[in-house]
């Protein structure tokens, strides 16, 4: 009985002892994922688009990333992230590693595994930090914590040596394409000079002079000169209008267009034509993300849409980066080449009895209205809008319905979402924003729009996929 | 107590006692360092905070009501000197107190932002000597390396005083 008894204790105590044990392990080995890979075309977009909406805050924030600058940066940024993760998904995605001249992307170390997460994670974050130093001081805890964030999930996702081995290597990338950004003089650091104090702007009727109110002086006159990714000296303008003082000249036609449409909008009319100005307007520094920043949020709605892969969504970022990079430098090269005044210089000068007029671009309260401070053949938004559409087609397909909602509860503007049928609908309606909010003619809109697609067509070419 | 009843007990205690990680003279040293870097940095967002909060409440008595609404909210949000000097035509009409406080959080906030990314920088090395550490403990123990990147990652998100 005694003995029966003791057994009986002693298989109590067993179980006892199992349990305690069992309950201990916590952190079974087991929870680590059986694919440590992360295979791009398997997550979810979820962390490009993180990402992308943090560098479009930290681009509306910093000192000196001006609508041209601003797509260049995310040109390079979204490149770096592209190629961090080329090799985890390169069954479908070619590199573009000595495609682009002087770029020099390192290599995985064949045989081993990383977590593409990761990798990318840590490319955007180093990317981030490398090309916004002026970034304030809250923007740059917006990225560390994102940043950490996502380690910290990764930290418990993957091995140990996957995740050392894939956080080295992101940030190597990233360091690769800053450093090949730098090869390129005319575009490096250009957030600290925007302006040039020994560029006179040409005189002559019809030439761009600093506008009302506040006589800016040309911004980046030399960003034609700066690196471009696919375009060319061939994405150009035709010559634009010749100038003339003479109302049937249809300069002075086409001038009508933004002196109406204003004076228009200023009686209290047109509320069409004011929700468009206001919604593309994206031109008030700190108010919004630049016009070439607004192409990112548009694709980071279409990504979410579709519930892109991270790879595909990715990709998307670098090819839209990408044209807007160029449609900035082209557009600028055109503008300086050509240095067509903005119509609030010949309405004031040409049309009778408007020598007070002014545009409705960005009102400060005190009744003053404000124009870009550079010449306006060809339209810059247009440029970055055409861009993006013909890209946005060659992805999804010409006829794709969406509504744009980034602007949605704003209440400073008229951000009421707005919806289209086509991508091309999009941007020629963006190209036409500029007309009832004051600072364009028409032919800068065709011209811009028509260069933006040529440009866009070009980055579809581009070997992105086998 | 006969032999597998101490044998039970001591299996018990071991399997639920952290204090027996191996490492742990490095781990602690390293969970230390963790916790100064956090609470620096945690130290500085206070600042910045505070300090754009003190703008924000100033700007927020100074600024004109009859400025249009969504323009005043617009500039009183604003977080950066430079920024604020956009809103032209109310930021010369500003009193001299409340544009010496803009300049000096400028300033202050520019040497945060150099002081933040001198941080990022440690933080990027210390990170890297905690992977290091954790691959050393897996060679061994992976179980106990798990248990130790939880303590990293428990310490990464401490509050401090």
């Amino acid at each position: 009985m005694r003995n029966w008894l003791l057994t009986l204790r002693n298989l109590a105590m067993m179980a006892l002892l199992a349990v305690a044990v069992f309950n201990c392990q916590k952190d079974d080995p087991t929870d680590i994922t059986d694919n440590p890979s992360g295979d791009p075309l398997k997550e979810s977009y979820e962390l490009a688009k993180a990402w992308n909406t943090v560098q479009l805050d930290i681009e509306r924030f910093s000192r000196g990333y001006r609508p041209p600058i601003a797509a260049r940066t995310l040109g390079y940024t979204g490149l770096a992230a592209y190629e961090a993760i080329v090799n985890g998904m390169s069954r479908e995605y070619n590199s573009f590693d000595g495609y682009f001249k002087g770029l020099d992307i390192p290599e995985p170390n064949a045989g081993e595994t990383y977590h593409w997460p990761t990798v990318l994670n840590a490319t955007y974050a180093r990317s981030i930090t490398h090309f916004y130093p002026t970034a304030p001081a809250a923007q740059l805890f917006t990225v560390y914590s994102l940043e950490q964030d996502y380690n910290e999930k990764f930290r418990f996702e993957v091995p140990n040596d996957v995740y050392v081995r894939s956080l080295d290597y992101g940030r190597q990338v990233a360091d690769a394409v800053f450093n090949w950004s730098r090869t390129d003089k005319d575009g490096d650091g250009a957030f600290l000079r925007t302006t040039d104090p020994s560029y006179v702007p040409p005189t002559g009727p019809g030439k761009w002079q600093p506008t009302f109110p506040d006589y800016s002086p040309a911004l980046l006159p030399y960003w034609g000169k700066v690196r471009t990714f696919v375009a060319d000296a061939t994405d150009k303008c035709p010559e634009p209008l010749a100038y003339s003082t003479d109302p049937n000249s249809e300069i002075y036609k086409q001038a009508l267009e933004p002196f109406k449409l204003v004076n228009q909008i200023k009686a209290g009319g047109a509320p069409s034509e004011l929700w468009i100005a206001d919604f593309w307007s994206d031109d008030c520094a700190t108010l919004t993300f630049t016009p070439a920043g607004r192409f990112i949020a548009v694709a980071s709605q279409l990504i979410e849409k579709e519930k892109l892969n991270l790879g595909e969504a990715v990709e998307i970022y670098a090819r839209v980066g990408l044209g807007l990079c160029d449609a900035g430098i082209r557009a600028w090269h055109q503008k300086f080449t050509y240095n067509y005044e903005r119509p609030i210089d010949y309405i004031r000068e040409v049309m009778p009895g408007a020598n007070t007029w002014n545009s409705v671009m960005c009102p400060d309260g005190s009744g003053r209205y404000f124009t870009p401070p550079f010449p306006a053949y060809p339209s810059g938004h247009a440029t970055f809008g055409a861009v993006a559409a013909e890209i946005f087609s060659g992805i999804f397909g010409e006829n794709y319905q969406f509504t744009d909602r980034c602007h949605e509860g704003r209440t400073e503007f008229i951000g009421k979402p707005r919806s289209f049928n086509s991508f091309r609908q999009m941007a020629e309606e963006n190209a036409y924003s500029r007309l009832p909010i004051g600072v364009h003619f028409r032919m800068d809109a065709t011209s811009g729009v028509a260069m933006g697609y040529g440009i866009g067509k070009k980055v579809n070419s581009l070997p992105w996929r086998k | 107590m006969n032999k597998y009843r101490f044998l039970a007990l001591c299996l018990v205690c071991t399997a639920c006692n952290p204090k027996e990680l191996p490492f742990e003279e490095e781990g602690k040293s390293l969970l230390a360092e963790l916790k100064q870097l956090n609470c620096t940095n945690q130290r500085y967002e206070h600042t910045i905070d505070s300090l754009w909060d003190k703008v924000s409440t100033r700007l927020d008595q100074v600024l004109p009501d009859t400025m249009p609404s969504g323009r005043r909210e617009n500039m009183i949000k604003i977080r950066n000197a430079g920024l604020l000097k956009q809103f032209k035509i109310f930021y010369t009409t500003l009193d001299t107190v409340s544009l010496n406080l803009i300049t000096r959080s400028g300033q202050i906030d520019s040497l945060i932002a150099l002081q933040i990314m001198e941080l990022k920088v440690q933080r990027e090395t210390q990170e890297e000597q905690v992977l290091n550490f954790l691959m050393k403990v897996e060679h061994q123990n992976p179980q106990a390396a798990l248990q130790w990147n939880k303590k990293f990652l428990q310490a990464s998100k401490e509050a401090c005083q």
